[in-house]
């Protein structure tokens, strides 16, 4: 059997050894320090036992989740037409193209604190927020994506007897899908930062706010917890994402292997 | 006489160039032609001469720097289904199968759901893409691609075609196959056909008459009647009537001193 020399080639041996190196590493050097420093990942493993048996765990990944949820469709929802419009229509586009290169370089935490003033401390400030993260990267992608549809399409189907709104309906939008989809996957990133930030500030449950007060009472290793569920969340809703993509879209993706 | 079913008078086409001094490349100069009805006219001319200017005018995809395009009588000024458009790159849609494509036109119309797929049945026959109504078109050959593009527009029944070097990109058994295969589809729905090729063969195999094309500003130099017997078979290319029409172009396109390499078909003569 030739198994051991071709062993690295495969995938998920290389995970589970990569994986291996990495936790042998922070064993090595949790040991030389004080827990409150760095916590041991055994010492993570037991906060992350306890705060799933008495679900403080789940409630924060709940409400976390359920902010960038909501908050990321609804900017998705409001992105994609207006980039697909402003892509389209150039009146549309040069009235408020000046707003979107301004707004976009603002980071959104710096609205945390406007956030509470004009929609206070429940659910609907953080929300916003997600909004506003995702509302300007969902745009850019979807313009990009109009502005790069083959015109070949578009005379295929005008001589097809496709009016502009079909073309609009059935042409452009088709191809744009790879772009936009890009720019949804890009905004949820975005997304877990900004409900951190916002959470660290003005919130009283969700992983932001675990991270935050864990510090208050030096409890390292539940930070800990709060970062590690954060890179698994995203990499699960990223999968589910991905997944869902695969399922349903997957004929616009093909647009990329042509030529 | 009958009225031609294309007429093309005095087109001209200048291309504005960012730069004012220039005053713009010409692209097309006093283009006069007329297409009758049922007729394949061929437009051959090497690579940048115009002559999918011409087209592009012609399908209502750019205007005219002056002159007009008259289509049953009707100046045209915008694209429509009554002139199908066949490119080079194949134009399908990749996100649709190739049936899904060929329905295109047919929901553009807003047909019964059982005509189109009728419709559509129909032209998948007669074209030869009976198996890969499923398939998508990058899953295709290039052959298989243009037909599809052929049968698409086929569903909405237009009496003109207008093709733009549809073959151009094939290989040469290919393109053979393609050339019959259009022979065939003209011989039973007798459209109106604008061709436009720089491949000489392509050009009297598939033309009643010939338009040729000088480079830059692009003009019609010199009409050839094609009379070889149809349907025509491939062994016609070696008779002396091909043989005499092709000498005829190609002294033409000597004496006019184009580049021989960007016509196809052609070894360079010196």
């Amino acid at each position: 059997m030739k198994t051991e020399t071709i062993a690295y080639k495969n995938i998920y041996f290389v995970y589970a050894f990569s994986l291996f190196l990495f936790f042998i590493s922070w064993f090595a050097l949790a040991s030389r320090t004080i827990p409150l420093f760095f916590p041991s990942p055994w010492l993570v493993l037991l906060a992350f036992q306890e705060m799933i048996k008495d679900g403080t765990l789940w409630g924060h990944i709940q409400i976390s989740l359920f902010r960038i949820l909501t908050g990321w469709a609804i900017g998705s929802g409001l992105g994609i037409p207006l980039g697909l419009l402003m892509g389209d229509i150039r009146f549309i586009r040069n009235m408020l193209n000046p707003y979107v290169q301004f707004f976009r370089f603002i980071p959104p935490i710096s609205f945390v604190t406007l956030s509470l003033i004009w929609f206070g401390m429940g659910e609907t400030s953080k929300v916003v927020l997600i909004i506003y993260t995702t509302i300007f990267i969902v745009t850019i992608n979807t313009i990009a994506g109009v502005m790069s549809v083959n015109s070949i399409h578009v005379q295929s189907a005008l001589s097809l007897g496709a009016n502009r709104f079909n073309i609009f309906i059935r042409v452009i939008f088709p191809s744009t899908v790879p772009f936009l989809l890009t720019g949804m996957r890009l905004a949820m990133g975005n997304s877990f930062m900004t409900i951190v930030s916002a959470e660290m500030i003005a919130a009283d449950k969700g992983l932001g706010f675990l991270i935050f007060t864990s510090r208050l009472f030096m409890q390292t290793e539940k930070i800990f917890v709060g970062i590690i569920s954060l890179g698994i969340l995203g990499f699960v809703v990223d999968a589910i994402f991905r997944f869902a993509i695969n399922k349903c879209a997957k004929q616009y993706l093909f647009f990329f292997k042509e030529k | 006489m009958a009225e031609a079913k294309i007429q093309v008078k005095d087109l001209w086409k200048t291309f504005e160039s960012s730069e004012k001094s220039s005053g713009g490349t010409e692209a097309l100069r006093e283009i006069n032609f007329e297409i009758w009805e049922g007729e394949i006219l061929c437009l051959l001319g090497p690579s940048g001469c115009g002559k999918t200017t011409v087209l592009n005018i012609i399908a209502g995809f750019q205007k005219p720097s002056r002159g007009e395009v008259l289509v049953n009588g009707r100046r045209i000024d915008k694209p429509g289904p009554d002139r199908g458009v066949i490119f080079q790159e194949h134009g399908l849609f990749p996100w649709r199968t190739a049936l899904q494509n060929i329905l295109f036109g047919s929901e553009m119309m807003g047909r019964e759901r059982q005509e189109s797929l009728a419709l559509a049945d129909r032209y998948i026959n007669l074209i030869g893409l009976n198996g890969f109504q499923n398939h998508y078109p990058h899953q295709l050959s290039g052959g298989m691609q243009q037909r599809v593009a052929i049968a698409r527009i086929l569903v909405n029944q237009p009496d003109i075609l207008l093709m733009d070097e549809p073959f151009g990109k094939l290989d040469a058994q290919t393109r053979a196959t393609m050339q019959i295969l259009l022979l065939g589809v003209w011989e039973k729905l007798c459209p109106t056909i604008l061709f436009i090729t720089h491949d000489i063969d392509e050009a009297i195999f598939l033309g009643d008459r010939i338009l040729v094309m000088s480079y830059r500003p692009g003009k019609i130099i010199k009409e050839f009647k094609v009379t070889l017997d149809r349907p025509r078979d491939y062994e016609v290319i070696t008779t002396s009537a091909y043989q005499e029409i092709k000498r005829e172009i190609l002294l033409l396109l000597k004496g006019v001193g184009q580049n021989y390499s960007s016509v196809r078909g052609v070894e360079r003569i010196r």
